[in-house]
């Protein structure tokens, strides 16, 4: 390669990863707001949980059965006396930790084989496009069930179930932003000056598909906590005596008529914290678009 | 597109169709062959003294003796003459079980697939031809809180509000519409309304906004303000048309989604509908039963896709070129 190609393709790398960098601060500036907030407060509890409750989520207090919030227990307790806040707040573990795993994982595989598939076409496109279909065709929840009755209910086999349930997805974004970016001037010029597919892949190509990524994420998330919860109010997820916001939900389900309490408290937890990263995504989204137009 | 076009357009579609559903025949199959357990030790429990000999002969008798493969075969050549087969833990034949419970599966997603679809749109619509006054304000705010709120959660409130303090609806169970009508609906509603407002409307409300508000800024749709016409026939007759390209693709998905959401809302509200038997079967390890009702969904998600896919065409001409 002659040392003007090199130095007209470094120009136009630089303008790319400026632009992904800018585009990336722009998303980072949206998210100073109250639904960033909750999400670092969540993030807190859940890391310092054990610190912060001052009870065991599985310790129990059969003299303090269901008891209403108070000093000693901020948000009550449950049929067995444990404390439903220490609980919410293990429970945020799980929540998160699946949630970002799965996120992150599916996005990742999804954005590799968008990129393949996007990029190379022919029969590779055409296989991992069909195993796409086909999981999508597939009900979120009994694919779930499959895998996890397969692996066993624990908390890895369920961040695998969401992530591959979530693969299809992420692949599909990626893999319509490539084949549009591949029409492109710069990727052309890559092409003419002697860069290999896979160097014009990963530094011309990627960079600019990281766009539509950025707001695939926090709603990946937001998916895999719905999810999550659901999993385990249906019994199938992390195994109890673990606390989720989900088993919560089912545990406190029995006493509707008595205790509402139990049942609303993690409800509303799953709530606000889908609210907050559905808003982020939406923010990334309206950031992104600005910069366009 | 001309006649032949179109003719090889859809039986393009068709073959795709077909493909991805034996794609999703197959992957049950084999998933199931590695779940760890056993139909038939599952039907007669791990204690029960069951002989080895009397084992083999059920084992035998189900076709579970031969190779994946072949049995895979065996399965395929009997559902295309229309034969699901036996479940196992039942011993009833596969499709009248599915028949009877996914009619009532049916009747409760198709209530909230009609539900979210109305009230979604028309709202959306509002809040649009309404955009940045109180009510699309208000209506925009309701959207966000439906999206991210669970059919679990909201079940539950809903259980809380009009099955407990107001006393007006039975909590949970079922009751056919026919032959009292009253009571079957009284016994829908909950489920109907939890399916749709949990997700669905909202999505649909958010679209509708959205692809509605682009076309009101467009020339032609200002040119027939410019005439003098009334916003309810420049919003109906000029915008909806071009604006629902976007509006039915979304519903297409909801209806798979809503479909997906059943398992839940048929747990929550005892509901004997096909979500809770696919549910048990998997658990029970009943391979004829799981791979009926597997086959069920697919073909049904695949053909509403498909049905979207070619409503397109009648909606958008341009897309028929």
């Amino acid at each position: 390669m002659t040392s003007t190609s090199s130095l007209f393709e470094s120009g136009i790398e630089a303008v790319h990863y400026r632009s992904a960098l800018r585009q990336l601060r722009r998303a980072g500036r949206a998210c100073l707001n109250p639904a960033a907030l909750f999400v670092i407060v969540v993030v807190i509890g859940a890391t310092f949980s054990g610190w912060l409750s001052g009870h065991g989520p599985n310790d129990q207090n059969l003299q303090a059965r269901f008891a209403p919030p108070s000093r000693e227990y901020f948000l009550g307790t449950d049929a067995l006396g444990r404390d439903t806040f220490a609980r919410i707040l293990y429970g945020a573990r799980i929540s998160l930790a699946t949630a970002i795993s799965a996120a992150l994982l599916s996005t990742f595989l999804g954005a590799i084989l968008g990129l393949l598939a996007g990029y190379l076409g022919g029969v590779i496109d055409s296989v991992v496009s069909y195993v796409s279909d086909v999981v999508m065709a597939f009900p979120a929840i009994i694919f779930a069930l499959f895998i996890l009755s397969v692996f066993g209910s624990d908390m890895k086999n369920v961040i695998i179930a969401l992530a591959v349930y979530g693969v299809p997805g992420a692949f599909r974004v990626v893999r319509g932003q490539v084949l549009v970016i591949r029409e492109v001037e710069y990727v052309k010029a890559s092409v003419s000056v002697g860069a290999s597919p896979l160097r014009t892949a990963v530094r011309h190509v990627l960079p600019n598909s990281i766009a539509p990524l950025t707001v695939a994420v926090p709603l990946a998330m937001s998916g895999a906590v719905l999810a999550e919860a659901g999993l385990s109010f249906l019994g199938l997820g992390v195994r109890p005596p673990t606390p989720t916001w989900g088993g919560m939900l089912a545990d406190g389900y029995a006493f509707i008529y008595d205790h509402p309490r139990l049942p609303i408290i993690p409800g509303i937890a799953v709530f606000l914290l889908v609210l907050s990263l559905n808003a982020i995504g939406d923010q990334v989204r309206a950031a992104l678009s600005h910069r366009r137009s | 597109m001309n006649q032949s076009g179109l003719l090889k357009y859809l039986l393009g579609r068709m073959a795709r169709l077909i493909l991805v559903v034996f794609g999703v025949t197959l992957l049950v199959f084999f998933l199931l062959r590695t779940v760890p357990g056993d139909p038939i030790r599952a039907r007669y429990g791990i204690d029960t003294a069951l002989s080895a000999e009397d084992y083999s002969a059920l084992r035998k008798e189900y076709g579970l003796d031969k190779p994946v493969p072949i049995q895979y075969i065996n399965w395929l050549q009997h559902v295309v003459q229309g034969d699901m087969g036996e479940s196992i833990l039942q011993r009833r034949d596969v499709a009248p079980l599915l028949w009877k419970s996914g009619k009532i599966t049916l009747q409760v997603q198709t209530t909230s697939f009609v539900l979210a679809l109305v009230f979604g749109i028309a709202a959306g619509c509002l809040a649009a031809v309404k955009a940045g006054t109180l009510v699309d304000r208000a209506l925009s705010t309701i959207a966000l809180a439906g999206v991210a709120t669970p059919s679990y959660f909201l079940g539950i409130l809903l259980i809380l509000l009009f099955a407990v303090k107001l006393d007006w609806l039975p909590v949970t169970g079922w009751r056919p519409l026919i032959p009292d009508v009253k009571e079957g609906l009284r016994h829908l509603a909950l489920p109907a309304i939890t399916g749709a407002l949990a997700g669905p409307l909202a999505v649909l409300l958010r679209y509708s906004r959205a692809s509605l508000l682009e076309v009101l800024e467009q020339d032609y749709v200002r040119t027939a303000r410019s005439k003098g016409l009334s916003t309810m026939v420049v919003t109906l007759r000029h915008a909806m048309p071009n604006a629902s390209v976007l509006i039915l693709s979304v519903a297409g998905l909801m209806f798979a989604n809503i479909l997906a959401g059943s398992v839940i809302i048929e747990r929550l509200f005892s509901i004997p509908g096909m979500g809770r038997l696919v549910t048990e079967a998997v658990i029970q390890h009943d391979y004829p039963l799981v791979q009926g009702a597997v086959l069920v969904i697919a073909v049904v998600v695949v053909f509403v896709n498909t049905m979207v896919d070619l409503l397109y065409m009648v909606v958008d001409p341009r897309i028929r070129r």
